[in-house]
């Protein structure tokens, strides 16, 4: 993605302002935050998730044509779907059927840390992934500030590469979250996490192959507007 | 604070408080009545004698003065290690040795809007921006601030509130037309109307310290603009006057937050952006209509025909009080509640907190779980409020909070001088404005027409006329323990004011340099119905000849200051206070009650207990130092420096050969934005946000 450095540069001493602007125009981190998959990318959709071998502690959720992708859990247990019924996400409404994969557990509303994880990791590395997400909103620090969803990416080495907080308020909707996702300039990201209270992904995107050009640019724009992506209908 | 009103450039969102615009004749209820009630909470603990020898404030120094006032005093005492920094004049932001200060957040930055490439749209150095971008960069004139922190990632003992981290909420007051736009407000249209509204009301930014120390996070999806245009709701008892949507909101000048995680921002002076108008016969432009006689209504909040130059009902029917304007005015005045966490949940005014120039919103506890939201009405001669809410706080459920604010008791404060007069220190009551008050009951038949009209509801109920009400702090290591900062009034004691007499909680006859009061609910609970108070500090310059011997020393133990404002409490303790000197006399008169010594504003720490006060920080030239916010740690601290570069007319004048850097090009001068040289006119000042860190990473100000 054709982006400027994500992040602006602080200001500096006066003496060094200039030396570390110039830096910094040759060392832009070409990453971004996105808000619409990127054009080309694989998608996996969790329809098939009757079919998964849950036997062990990860799971296969892709295969070679569409990614090979394990994802696991942390803080919590991991799940395909519903349980019974729908999956309940308070204020955010519910989300229903099978074909999505949430991590659940027994959160409190007392400080600890971020909650429960889903990690993704993928058998070669990408450029891009991103998914339509949501959570539980409800929980908070001692009823105060509220525990946000986020998602990051790691490279092979287990590094972060970069990482976001991300607001979902979906009220009382059923089967909606908010795409959102990370571009980085090299195909380094090894591992894509999901956390916050009872997180549910869907539509895991990943783009294993350099962009098309510009575009990517404009369809991300036009994506971030706000506007909740409404899941896949389900029959 | 004298403002040619026929100068078309003036546009004033500030300092305008001078005016005093109560015609309440009810009696100030201090200056006559001697409540007979005997003292409690700060002389309840046995210093009565030293109380009493308070009464002659010039005669007494500063430290004996300080023994008598704070003996009461429960909070913590905290340390105050680092050195003075002198009242220099420097055209930079100055904080102690051992301190580092470098500007984060500056006028015409990119918020960092989602789906954006990042970065834009960048500052073009010289206001040429359109209403469209300027709704995707940071406001004018920086005010209130708070960090709210993300969760820590990790667990163990990094698990918790992040210290690097979190949201910025903050409010932009008003702006300076005069530098808005690169050519002043030559060619007045609604394109310009339009930019002058995006660059007023608040920012949301995502920021976090890495490497390169804190940066604003670019692009963040909470990042976002609520400017005078921002499609609001309205809830509470009075929604049957104002309607229950509106649009945007200004004038943000302090702030509050809740213990749910909302940002509360609070409409101030409102009024000015209002007018009549009609079209010139000559040359058929719009120009005020200067024989529009506002409705009683809006008189008692300072609207007229004019405003205060702003000149958005010249092309904004919204703001014309002839068209849609007497409607609109119902829709200003209010405390807005903000989710930061929610950036598409629209801003809620909250009409229970009543409507007034609310300067700010800070709560704090009840004993029984309610809370309490405290709220000065910053206009010489106006009011202290608080709010009571109906339920209480749910630690569990943060949904049940968040329409915590629209039921409640709204009352105002009446400062009686307690058993003698003259010592400033009594005790209060806490003044009901509801239907059955029979004092309110006689002029309201509706609790919305009385919110509506709140000032006129706290001159029937008795309320204390104070000296421009403006930040309220609630000390965190003493329940119940609240301090106002009380900025100046030079009307007070003047035989045509309102405030024409001296009374015990606003003791001088003029005040010129502001004081802070505070005072002590009974049984320390935050919604109690009396309070014993008393002054914390009458500020003043006991270095100026022509002050020795009168009220203007003031008893100040430590550094000098003036018109405090800005004040908040750190979690330790300690007290910040924050200067606003008119830049009509910043650095200027070296008569009684003079700033000479004052060539900028600044920022103050304070030991409550002890009464010490240490200059901390001093600002750029023209600018007002306000808002203070620390992370969870105290390590890291954020301050906004408003305005600088304004001169003594108060708003830049785009005719002037120097415009629009003759005063200061800060932050250019701190190594921030375009660079340049004074001559340069890219080179505008900027309001911005600046971080303070120690060089050690320790506490600040411990």
């Amino acid at each position: 993605m054709k982006t400027m450095q994500t992040y602006k540069l602080d200001s500096l001493a006066a003496s060094l302002f200039a030396a570390v602007l110039a830096l910094a125009a040759v060392s832009a981190a070409q990453a971004a935050l996105i808000t619409s998959p990127n054009p080309g990318a694989l998608q996996i959709t969790f329809d098939d998730s009757a079919s998964y071998d849950t036997s062990g502690s990860s799971v296969q959720i892709g295969n070679s044509i569409s990614q090979n992708v394990l994802v696991s859990a942390a803080g919590g247990t991991l799940n395909f779907g519903a349980p019974i019924g729908a999956w309940s996400l308070a204020d955010n409404g519910e989300w229903t059927g099978a074909s999505f994969v949430g991590v659940d557990g027994d959160f409190q509303n007392e400080p600890q840390g971020i909650a429960a994880s889903l990690f993704f990791d993928l058998a070669s590395p990408a450029f891009s992934v991103g998914a339509v997400m949501n959570f539980d909103p409800t929980f908070t620090y001692g009823g105060g500030l509220p525990l946000p969803l986020y998602i990051a990416v790691f490279d092979s080495a287990g590094t972060l590469l970069e990482d976001h907080f991300v607001p979902v308020a979906t009220p009382n909707a059923i089967n909606q979250g908010l795409f959102y996702g990370i571009t980085l300039a090299t195909p380094s990201i090894a591992r894509f996490e999901v956390s916050g209270p009872f997180a549910v992904l869907d539509n895991l995107s990943v783009t294993p192959v350099p962009e098309p050009g510009t575009g990517v640019l404009v369809l991300a724009a036009m994506g971030a507007l706000g506007a909740a992506t409404r899941r896949r209908s389900r029959a | 604070m004298d403002r040619p009103s026929s100068d078309v450039y003036q546009t004033r969102g500030e300092d305008i408080e001078d005016i005093v615009v109560n015609p309440s004749s009810h009696p100030d209820f201090a200056s006559v009545v001697a409540a007979a009630q005997s003292r409690r909470g700060f002389l309840k603990s046995g210093a009565g004698a030293a109380a009493l020898a308070f009464m002659g404030i010039p005669a007494l120094t500063p430290t004996q003065a300080r023994a008598a006032v704070v003996a009461g005093a429960a909070g913590a005492s905290v340390t105050l290690s680092f050195n003075s920094v002198p009242a220099v004049g420097n055209d930079l932001v100055v904080v102690p040795s051992g301190y580092n200060v470098n500007v984060l957040y500056a006028w015409g930055d990119p918020i960092g809007k989602a789906g954006l490439p990042a970065g834009t749209p960048a500052w073009s150095g010289v206001a040429s921006e359109t209403a469209a971008e300027q709704e995707l960069q940071s406001g004018a004139h920086h005010d209130g601030i708070h960090f709210f922190p993300f969760p820590a990632r990790g667990g163990g003992a990094t698990a918790g509130l992040s210290n690097v981290r979190g949201l910025l909420a903050m409010n932009h007051e008003y702006v300076d037309q005069g530098l808005l736009f690169n050519d002043g407000m030559a060619g007045w249209n609604l394109a310009k109307v339009r930019k002058s509204q995006a660059a007023h009301g608040v920012s949301v930014v995502e920021v976090m310290r890495n490497a390169m120390g804190w940066q604003v996070v670019r692009p963040s999806p909470y990042a976002r603009r609520v400017t005078t245009n921002t499609p609001v709701k309205f809830s509470g008892p009075a929604t049957s006057l104002t309607g229950a949507d509106g649009l945007g909101t200004l004038n943000n000048c302090a702030h509050g937050y809740t213990p749910w995680g909302t940002y509360l921002t609070c409409e101030e002076n409102w009024n000015g952006y209002f007018g009549a108008t009609r079209l010139n016969a000559t040359t058929s432009l719009p120009e005020n209509d200067i024989s529009y006689v506002p409705t009683a209504l809006d008189a008692r909040y300072g609207v007229n025909a004019g405003g205060f130059g702003y000149n958005w009902h010249h092309y904004d029917n919204r703001f014309d009080l002839k068209v849609g304007g007497q409607a609109e005015t119902r829709r200003f005045g209010w405390v807005v509640e903000i989710d930061p966490f929610n950036p598409n949940a629209a801003p809620i005014k909250r009409t229970a907190l009543g409507r007034f120039k609310h300067e700010g919103a800070e709560h704090t506890m009840a004993a029984d779980g309610r809370v309490v939201i405290y709220s000065g009405d910053d206009q010489a001669g106006e009011y202290i409020y608080k709010f009571v809410t109906k339920n209480k706080f749910s630690p569990t459920n943060r949904a049940a909070n968040l329409n915590l604010l629209d039921e409640g008791t709204l009352y105002v404060a009446r400062f009686d001088s307690g058993a003698g007069a003259g010592d400033n220190m009594g005790t209060g009551v806490w003044l009901p404005l509801t239907l059955d008050n029979p004092a309110i009951a006689a002029g309201f038949n509706s609790l919305a027409a009385m919110l509506v009209n709140t000032r006129r509801a706290a001159d029937l109920a008795g309320a204390t006329r104070m000296d421009r009400p403006e930040w309220i702090a609630a000390n965190p290591t003493a329940p119940g323990e609240i301090y106002c900062t009380l900025t100046n009034n030079s009307a007070r004691g003047n035989a045509n004011s309102n405030t024409p007499t001296a009374n015990d909680a606003n003791p001088r006859t003029p005040n010129r340099y502001g004081h802070i009061i505070r005072w002590q609910e009974a049984a320390k609970d935050a919604a109690a119905l009396s309070f014993d108070w008393d002054i914390f500090v009458l500020a003043g310059d006991p270095a100026l000849a022509a002050n020795a011997g009168t009220l203007q020393t003031g008893n100040i133990n430590g550094d000098f200051f003036g018109s405090p404002d800005g004040l908040w409490f750190d979690k330790s303790g300690r007290l910040w206070i924050q200067t606003d000197i008119s830049t009509s006399v910043l650095g200027q008169g070296s008569g009684q009650g003079g700033y000479i010594n004052m060539p900028n504003n600044m920022m103050l720490a304070a030991n409550t207990v002890t009464g010490q006060v240490k200059r901390f920080l001093t600002g750029p030239k023209g600018c007002e130092v306000t808002g203070v916010v620390t992370t969870p740690d105290q390590k890291t601290m954020f301050v906004n420096i408003q305005h600088p570069g304004e001169g003594s007319s108060d708003n830049s004048n785009p005719a002037s050969p120097l415009y629009p850097n003759q005063v200061s090009t800060w932050p250019s001068g701190q190594g921030y934005g375009p660079q340049g040289g004074a001559g340069d006119d890219a080179i505008r000042p900027r309001s911005a946000t600046v971080v303070i860190t120690r060089v050690d990473g320790g506490v600040i100000g411990e």
